[in-house]
């Protein structure tokens, strides 16, 4: 076991604010359709790793700098995210189970995604790099590799671009009062269906950049959003729905716990953490989620 | 049809499919067999709780692994058959959906599946790293000491009896006080527990039961196949596939999933001769999320309606009528 030196502990700090961008942002798109339509998008982190692929193909055949790969994987995955709110949520809608109907599909559609990307690219385990990413800063006895540091401001840039549209915008205003009050919103005149549409698109557009984040400290396979998927919902359920910045403080301290316990343990038992909190939370503190659910 | 003819037909099919190794067929067919009927037995045990409550389960592989590796223990390290310890298996099941029912049957939709798909997740961790139970190397087992031929069908009877015993119970349930209780609940807990329906203990009770069978299953199955590791014992697609097959059936009938094992499972084993599998499990992802979306109520959901719709006189509305 290492010994618990402070500037031990403070690389474990720094690296698990870094990592925890990407849970911010992985959180961040699930979160917005929690909150804003009160559904629980089982495949947000299938089409993270979707985004992380097309990011990664863009690279090695089109020989693309890893950032301009978002010029093409954000739009796509906007589609992708309207597509399903057009096809899937909306002609749900009026059923007595739609909740879990939609659930279900979004589910189908989680395994559809995951096993399509093994056929595509295989189950190999893949990272994504440039030659710069794995160059390192170094300041006050501080390492900080260059893709982590890249990894965590485009998390944060998806972050704080969401934030800034929901509370300044009138759009994303909008969108809010859809979150607190579906109908009070639509006598407002503010057309659901239509901002829906959009809210959803944003959602998976920034899976696209959580994926990019992603693939850049972190290696990744098909399989594992299923792991990526539960850190999200962690975080969401710590953070608060529909709660931006509840839920970026949340990752940020979900990235710090899990380095900081990784020190002194076998990494098992960081996830075996994770999954006791999620499911503790999840058991002990319902109303946190049910107090939006019923509002 | 009437219930005396219903049960001659039934007895019929039973004695036709229990002669069945001794016609002494390709053991491939035997092997066959015997694994739709648990896939039946696993399907039907899901419905008990995600059919009748509305609790869709996404993590009941756990029951199964538990059931697995209880077995497996006790026979490598203590020589006892998974025939006899397997029943333990069940009842640490038990235990199991007890302790977890308790706190996460408060959590209605999503947010119980959720629950559930973690603890699956967090029992192949805990197994993965438990050494005495051979960690990510799993345990390896001696197989039944009869001829292949006889051991297979061996097993091919006893997944047929836990098959009968579970489609048996489950359609006892469905018309008794316990399964209308539970009906009550999958409609409106409020109004049910208006209605003097003990609803913490009805759906504690739906849970035991559905989480009971499985973990017989799995002690059978490690038996069966000699070998169990983590990853195969608590395999996330198992859970996905007892959904699906009741779904598919149709969820909340006690002949649904029987039907729907009996469709999905001989798909997918025809499947796997023509196509990659992990083009099977996409297909398999389309065909829930299709399902959901145009049948809800299943095979056996739908030819009721049908069926409803043409003969005459008042029946109660579909369950995902327009109302509400």
């Amino acid at each position: 076991m290492a010994v618990l030196s402070p500037a031990l502990l403070l690389q474990a700090v720094v690296s698990g604010i870094l990592f925890g961008g990407v849970y911010a942002a992985i959180g961040l798109g699930l979160g917005l359709v929690w909150g804003v339509m009160r559904i629980l998008n089982i495949g947000h982190a299938a089409l993270a790793i979707l985004g992380a692929y097309l990011s990664l193909t863009l690279i090695l055949r089109a020989g693309m700098d890893p950032l301009l790969t978002l010029a093409v994987s954000v739009p796509a995955l906007f589609l992708v995210g309207m597509g399903l709110q057009h096809l899937v949520v909306r002609p749900m809608a009026g059923r007595k189970d739609a909740e879990l109907h939609i659930f279900l599909i979004l589910y189908g559609i989680m395994v559809a995604v995951e096993n399509l990307s093994v056929f595509v690219w295989s189950a190999d385990v893949r990272l994504i790099s440039a030659p710069y990413t794995s160059h390192t800063l170094s300041a006050f006895g501080l390492i900080v590799p260059v893709g982590r540091l890249i990894s965590f401001l485009i998390a944060s840039a998806a972050v704080a671009v969401v934030y800034v549209f929901l509370r300044r915008t009138k759009v994303g205003r909008a969108v809010r009062a859809i979150a607190s009050d579906r109908e009070a919103a639509a006598l407002m005149g503010i057309s659901v269906n239509r901002l829906s549409l959009m809210a959803f698109g944003l959602s998976t557009a920034t899976a696209a950049v959580a994926g990019l984040a992603l693939g850049l400290v972190s290696s990744f396979f098909p399989g594992i959003q299923i792991v990526w998927i539960s850190k999200a919902f962690l975080v969401v359920v710590l953070g608060g729905v529909d709660n931006v910045l509840g839920l970026f403080l949340a990752a940020l301290l979900l990235g710090v716990a899990e380095n900081v316990i990784g020190i002194a343990a076998p990494a098992f038992v960081v996830d075996f953490v994770a999954y006791v909190l999620l499911i503790g939370t999840l058991m002990v503190r319902p109303q946190g989620l049910l107090r939006k659910a019923s509002a | 049809m009437s219930v005396r003819a219903g049960g001659v037909a039934a007895a019929a099919v039973l004695g036709l499919a229990a002669a069945f190794p001794l016609l002494r067929p390709e053991i491939y067919f035997v092997r066959l067999l015997a694994g739709l009927s648990m896939q039946v037995a696993l399907a039907e045990s899901w419905n008990l709780l995600g059919g009748y409550t509305g609790y869709l389960s996404l993590g009941h592989v756990t029951f199964f692994g538990i059931g697995a590796y209880t077995s497996a223990v006790l026979l490598s390290l203590h020589g006892v058959s998974p025939f006899l310890t397997a029943p333990l298996g069940g009842l640490l099941a038990v235990v199991l959906a007890l302790a977890i029912g308790y706190p996460s049957l408060r959590l209605r939709g999503p947010y119980f599946s959720v629950t559930t798909l973690s603890i699956a997740f967090l029992a192949q961790v805990a197994a993965s790293n438990t050494t005495q139970v051979g960690g990510g190397y799993g345990i390896q087992l001696p197989s039944l000491p009869l001829p292949i031929w006889q051991t297979e069908a061996v097993f091919y009877w006893v997944f047929l009896g836990l098959a009968v015993a579970v489609v048996w119970c489950a359609r006892r349930m469905e018309r008794s006080r316990f399964g209308l209780a539970l009906l009550a609940v999958r409609n409106d807990e409020e109004v049910a527990e208006a209605f003097g329906v003990d609803v913490v203990r009805a759906k504690l009770k739906a849970f035991a039961l559905s989480a009971f069978f499985p973990g017989i299953v799995g002690g059978v199955f490690a038996y069966q196949i000699s070998y169990i590791d983590p990853r195969s014992s608590f395999d996330i697609g198992l859970s996905i596939d007892m959904l699906l097959m009741a779904m598919f059936g149709g969820a909340g009938t006690w002949a649904g999933p029987m039907v729907g094992a009996g469709v999905v499972y001989l798909l997918s084993q025809t499947l796997a001769f023509v196509i990659p599998s992990e083009l099977n499990r996409v297909v398999f992802g389309v065909i829930l999320a299709l399902v959901v979306y145009a049948m809800p109520r299943g095979i056996v959901g739908f030819i009721r309606g049908w069926a409803g719709r043409l003969g005459a006189g008042p029946r109660p509305a579909p369950a995902a009528g327009p109302q509400g």
